[in-house]
């Protein structure tokens, strides 16, 4: 008679994971062997008591706290994508608040909320969804490389050619949310980059702000392409200054938003505001 | 305009990263309940799960643009709450439970009895609940979360494998394992005095 096998085992064989030669000497065991078939029963006893032990259904007052977290979280987000420009009909959400402001406004939330909000700052900083869309098209860019191996990576823009340093414009655009694919388009249109547009080019500027290209450098490795081209303007309705930076992607241009000085320390994520992607022309 | 109510899970969620101040909402009270389910088991303790959904669903909030669509929305909101309840258990570690919080959870529960009407014996109830609570607190999470997704609320295996984002056969041997861990723990349960209390709720939950 072979020994009782664990009891590991015989749940092992309930669920019908044992390989079959050991399958069978269970089974042949628990035939003969009453300790071990009362011990089967007692392991789907296990599942039963289980399924039995009862909860309570959800508390109002649980409900209404999710019902106000959301809302809580909906009024951040609003104040976070400001409306157009232009049309201000809410008064409440009107002039966009800097960004310090809307940190100060997250680290004022409940304190309930802070473990799940400063998970979310490692990979989102000022704008989660926008980073969501930012990994999303990472991962596009990951599937599509091997189409374009050989052919994007040997010709390069050509005027972006020779230099790792950006170009630097100052179009004086204050780019919206909205509004971001179609004013990145004209801001590349009419750059030394692009340089497609016959009116009105941007001049490449040689005074670049200090961290600007660290920051290009950071942003281009957080999505795996390089950084073309810089626009030092402004965002949304604040007074701080963004800049846009462009890195071509094959047929498409990949456009990010960020904090002026997001080279200083901080991680390039925190300071991403905005993201698009817009057709090379 | 077509009302939020009608859309689809991923139509919200859509709207939702889109920006819709509503879209998000709708979809938290469609799956509420059943997600305070999978969370109060898990965490034993209202409080807590009542936490841990509020960590989620926050997180789901922000992360609806991170959504990509190869799984049911239901099976993220899930695993965005199990992985917010795993958190939670990690950390309790070095916190152990109260006893208090755990009178909660009784007291609570006993009260649904009472609202359903029910007649059962509310000693030997509480009893079988703090010995499962107590077992259940001594397993690996992974095991405790399987358990609980697949015995306790009577998740299909695959449709627990799907939430963990492991297969199937992974979900079966962290249940054999947990059962058998359980087993010493759970066994002199086996006689009840009111068997027909244990073996008339367990029906519909319980597949396996």
């Amino acid at each position: 008679m072979t020994s009782h096998p664990e009891v590991e085992a015989l749940a092992f064989f309930a669920e019908g994971l044992l390989e079959s030669d050991e399958e069978r000497n269970v089974a042949r065991h628990v035939e003969s062997c009453e300790e071990c078939s009362e011990a089967l029963d007692e392991l789907s006893n296990v599942s039963q008591v289980l399924a039995a032990a009862p909860a309570p259904e959800l508390p109002p007052d649980v409900a209404d706290r999710l019902e106000q977290q959301i809302a809580e979280a909906v009024r951040d987000r609003a104040v976070r994508r400001p409306e157009p420009t232009g049309a201000p009909s809410e008064p409440e959400s009107a002039p966009v608040a800097d960004l310090s402001e809307h940190r100060k406004r997250r680290f004022g939330l409940p304190r309930i909320m802070m473990a799940a909000a400063a998970a979310v700052f490692v990979i989102g900083g000022g704008a989660a969804v926008v980073n969501g869309i930012l990994l999303q098209d990472d991962e596009q860019t990951d599937a599509a490389a091997p189409l374009m191996d050989g052919q994007a990576e040997e010709e390069p823009g050509p005027d972006a050619a020779q230099s790792y340093a950006p170009e630097l414009v100052r179009s004086g655009t204050a780019y919206t949310e909205d509004g971001l694919a179609e004013q990145a388009a004209e801001t590349l249109d009419r750059s030394p980059v692009g340089g497609t547009a016959e009116s009105d080019p941007l001049p490449a500027e040689t005074t670049v702000p200090q961290g600007a290209e660290s920051c290009a450098s950071g942003v281009g490795e957080e999505i795996g392409l390089r950084v073309v081209l810089v626009d030092d303007a402004l965002y949304g309705t604040g007074p701080d200054p963004a800049w846009v930076m462009f890195a071509p992607d094959g047929d498409s241009v990949e456009v990010m938003v960020v904090e002026a000085g997001c080279g200083q320390g901080d991680d390039v994520d925190e300071s991403v505001l905005a993201q698009e992607t817009v057709e090379a022309s | 305009m077509e009302s939020v109510h009608e859309l689809t899970d991923r139509e919200l969620l859509t709207k939702h990263a889109e920006g819709d101040e509503q879209a998000f909402a709708v979809l938290v009270r469609r799956h509420r309940e059943r997600l305070w389910a999978v969370a109060v088991r898990i965490m034993a303790d209202p409080e807590e799960a009542s936490d841990a959904l509020q960590d989620a669903f926050l997180s789901a909030f922000r992360a609806a643009g991170r959504f990509r669509g190869e799984a049911q929305v239901s099976t993220w909101m899930h695993r965005i709450v199990v992985n917010a309840c795993h958190d939670r258990l990690r950390r309790r570690k070095v916190r152990p439970s109260t006893p208090t919080e755990g009178e909660t959870l009784d007291v609570m529960a006993n009260e649904q009895d009472v609202r359903s009407g029910s007649t059962h014996d509310h000693a030997s109830r509480t009893e079988t609940r703090i010995v499962v609570r107590q077992a259940l607190e001594d397993l690996p999470h992974d095991q405790r979360i399987a358990l609980t997704l697949v015995d306790m609320l009577g998740y299909r295996v695959e449709d627990a494998a799907a939430i963990l984002e492991v297969a199937s056969g992974t979900i079966k041997s962290r249940c054999a394992r947990g059962r058998s861990k359980l087993l010493p723990s759970l066994a002199h349960l086996r006689n009840p005095p009111h068997p027909r209390d244990v073996t008339s709720e367990r029906g519909g939950a319980n597949p396996s």
